[in-house]
């Protein structure tokens, strides 16, 4: 043994020390993270940064080229975070369910807005928009798109600042269509003959939203489901609001059951890319513009995007209709203001500059999209210059039926939809038949409902 | 003579004290060290117990009340109502039954494919390359391996359809069918696991004396029988220790079942953890989430304590 410390007295003090330092670097982390707190990368606000959660959709990519012409403008700096809707709409809950100013301005939609403004994580902004210091000379709540800046209400107050139209419309393949012989199809019986005549190994006839999820597979679904009559809740109509009082739950009539299996005919006859049970929009969009399908029924805000890509060869036609009527979807993407904010001021100046005509129209032409939700947006020249008239007039032709309970108005929908979009998955996966996935769904919906009365 | 002896010079050394036994030193040596060793573990240990054990103390409290973000009720304590809502609630008991399986079946093949390797490189004497190889699972992200697992087994777009096609072997859709999908998970969860057990196994292998071998061998016995009889039982702690951990990894499923499947299709890969996530970040309904983990790490006590008291059993023996 060698004279002085043995090697099992040096391994013990050795782990001894190593744990020590480990714990002691622990702590100083932990003590830098809390001081740094404010700091952009951390993600916390204050001293003038502020914190803002975007979506990684067109608009949310749009903006963040323009994002430095605001700090340039106002001095304010402004942490800018970009995520994927399904990763925003949880990272914004526990963010906004914490009231510690981790957040200032987050997306979020019009299902979003009933569950958030219950919990009471947002601040109404009726109060802030007469004050020209922070909202702009000159604003206006009547240069609002009137569906849009009616999505923003609840309760009687307005929630947001509109950032984005959303609806949803059937792209195509012409060439692939024209040589099929087959006519854009415009009801929902169309669509399905359609896809059988056009269905091919190498390029499916098309692709639809699978994955779980209120704002992924429910989205498009319900243009299905309402259309076949299907309905949510006892009273409500197909697309419809959500009755007064307390709520119960309909997923159990044979409208409903109807448009479940409609839906599930278009995967189950092989109508859909393989795989496509479990794709997004991300997938979904990827598959039409890479050539994989030859129809989509996905978001407008794609329209300019698959245009690019595929040329002369897209067209675009309304939403399908069903027996009950059209229901394309109707979505108002806004700013949410977090309560507790400390920066509010400049959150309120992030808003609506953000949402400003001009800033609406830059943001549009980056992000390749066309739901600005500012009629002087709407109708400026600039915007003319890169909407292409076609797509518009689909969106003029589908206005009148626009209606925010796409995703019904109520808190309880987040959870009664998820239910209904585990039913979707399971009978386009051929997990379940679409009888058993309803009957599961409405006994889970009719549970949640008898402890959560709206 | 024991005095003299223990009060000599050790060679090369310094002389002792005199008056001074060595046993006397070695005691007050040992007692110094262990107060030195305490120190310096005991900040470590005191913040790690009090996070674990305030989290799960904080869980229970959760559980008894009625905290749901988008019912806001007043605060009511409930009893074990939460508990028997559980027990009455389907997607519970299905998603316990998943969590049954993530503990055992992805487990069992994570320690026997360890063991194989361990066994196949023990002898190996320039095997570095190769365990480096097979330790880089274990360091990937799950989130990155779940994303490039569902890369690889999304049909036209990862291949390994493609490959199962040309080997003339069925391509199952992985992510879209609940017993593939199943299947994908356990794959993926081997996949980043098993090289744990792997690096515990070997170097337990390691430490192994080669008499016991050569003996066997002297006398003829099979490969076989010397792995049953000799390898097997020498390695009883190191193998229950393998497994414990194993059994703890298993917890940590959520973020590559998050990326690979989302619980889906359906609610076919959702197990008890996981639907805990949907109850509290999706559905808000946080004392109901507490409820359902509070569960989960009831049940995983079950097999550690067994698994505990069979190592210090063995280990006693």
């Amino acid at each position: 043994m060698n004279e002085g410390m043995s090697r099992r007295a040096f391994l013990k003090g050795g782990t001894g020390t190593v744990a020590a330092a480990a714990f002691g670097g622990t702590l100083i982390s932990a003590v830098a993270g809390c001081g740094s707190g404010s700091s952009a990368s951390s993600g916390g606000s204050s001293g003038g940064t502020l914190t803002v959660y975007a979506d990684a959709n067109p608009q949310g990519q749009g903006l963040q080229p323009l994002i430095p012409e605001f700090e340039k403008q106002t001095g304010i700096k402004v942490n800018y975070q970009v995520l994927s809707e399904l990763d925003i709409t949880k990272k914004a809950a526990v963010a906004l369910a914490a009231g510690n100013g981790t957040v200032d301005v987050t997306w979020g939609g019009v299902s979003q807005k009933p569950e958030w403004v219950t919990a009471g994580w947002v601040e109404p902004i009726d109060d802030y928009l007469n004050d020209p210091s922070l909202v702009g000379k000159g604003y206006s709540t009547s240069d609002w798109l009137p569906a849009c800046w009616k999505a923003t209400e609840y309760n009687g107050k307005h929630w947001g600042f509109p950032t984005l139209l959303d609806t949803n419309i059937l792209m195509y393949r012409k060439d692939i269509l024209s040589s099929a012989g087959v006519a854009p199809p415009t009801t929902i019986s169309d669509l399905l003959a359609a896809c059988a005549k056009v269905n091919t190994k190498s390029v499916p006839a098309i692709t639809l939203r699978g994955a779980r999820g209120v704002h992924s597979n429910i989205w498009i679904f319900n243009i299905f489901y309402y259309g076949e009559g299907g309905i949510y809740y006892k009273g409500q109509k197909p697309g419809g609001r959500a009755p007064s009082g307390r709520l119960s739950a309909a997923m159990d009539t044979a409208a409903d059951l109807t448009g479940l299996q409609i839906y599930g005919e278009f995967f189950r006859r092989g109508y859909t890319p393989a795989g496509s049970a479990s794709w997004d929009y991300p997938e979904t969009t990827a598959a039409f513009k890479g050539g994989k399908a030859a129809m989509l029924v996905d978001d407008i805000a794609f329209a300019l995007e698959m245009i690019d890509a595929l040329g002369d060869k897209v067209a675009f036609a309304e939403a399908p209709r069903g027996p009950a009527g059209l229901f394309p979807g109707f979505d108002t993407q806004m700013w949410f203001l977090a309560k507790g904010t400390p920066n509010r001021d400049a959150a309120i100046k992030f808003m609506a500059w953000s949402t400003s005509p001009q800033v609406q129209v830059q943001a549009a032409k980056n992000g390749k999209y066309i739901g600005v939700t500012r009629q002087s947006a709407l109708h400026s020249s600039a915007f003319k210059s890169f909407a292409r008239p076609d797509v518009l007039a689909i969106l003029s032709k589908e206005s009148p039926d626009l209606d925010v309970n796409h995703f019904v108005q109520t808190p309880s929908f987040n959870v009664v939809g998820d239910y209904m979009s585990i039913a979707v998955n399971e009978v386009i996966s051929g997990t379940a038949s679409a009888k058993s996935a309803l009957s599961t769904a409405q006994s889970q919906a009719a549970s949640y409902l008898l402890t959560h009365s709206g | 003579m024991r005095q003299s002896m223990e009060t000599a010079v050790r060679p090369g050394g310094r002389p002792r004290a005199p008056g001074r036994s060595v046993r006397g030193r070695r005691g007050r040596g040992r007692i110094g060290e262990a107060i030195v060793y305490g120190a310096l573990l005991t900040p470590y240990g005191l913040v790690m117990t009090a996070f674990a054990i305030a989290a799960l103390l904080f869980g229970i409290v959760m559980s008894v009340f009625n905290i749901d973000l988008i019912a806001p009720s007043p605060l009511q304590f409930v009893k074990a109502a939460n508990f028997l809502a559980a027990f009455r609630d389907p997607t519970f008991r299905s998603s316990l039954e998943l969590s049954v399986y993530f503990l055992v079946v992805p487990v069992i093949i994570q320690v026997a494919i360890g063991l194989i390797a361990a066994l196949a490189l023990q002898s190996w004497r320039n095997s570095s390359a190769v365990q480096a190889v097979i330790l880089v699972p274990m360091f990937v992200p799950p989130v990155t391996s779940g994303l490039f697992w569902k890369l690889i087994m999304t049909p036209n777009l990862g291949g390994l359809d493609n490959l199962l096609s040309t080997l003339g072997l069925p391509a199952p859709d992985w992510l879209t069918r609940s017993g593939p999908a199943l299947a994908a998970v356990t794959i993926a969860d081997v996949w980043e696991w098993f090289p744990f057990a792997f690096v515990f196994l070997l170097a337990a292998l390691k430490g192994v004396s080669h008499e016991p071998y050569e003996a066997a061998r002297v006398d003829g016995a099979t490969e076989f029988q010397i792995f049953r009889r000799i390898t097997l039982p020498l390695l009883r702690i190191p193998l229950a220790t393998a497994f414990l951990l194993e059994v703890v990894n298993a917890l940590f499923l959520l973020p590559l079942i998050y990326t690979m499947t989302g619980g889906g299709p359906g609610q076919a890969t959702e197990p008890l953890d996981y639907y805990a996530f949907v109850q509290g970040f999706q559905y808000f309904n946080l004392s109901y989430a507490a409820t359902l983990l509070i569960i989960l790490v009831a049940i995983v006590l079950i097999p550690s304590v067994f698994l505990v008291a069979r190592i210090r059993g063995v280990a006693n023996a």
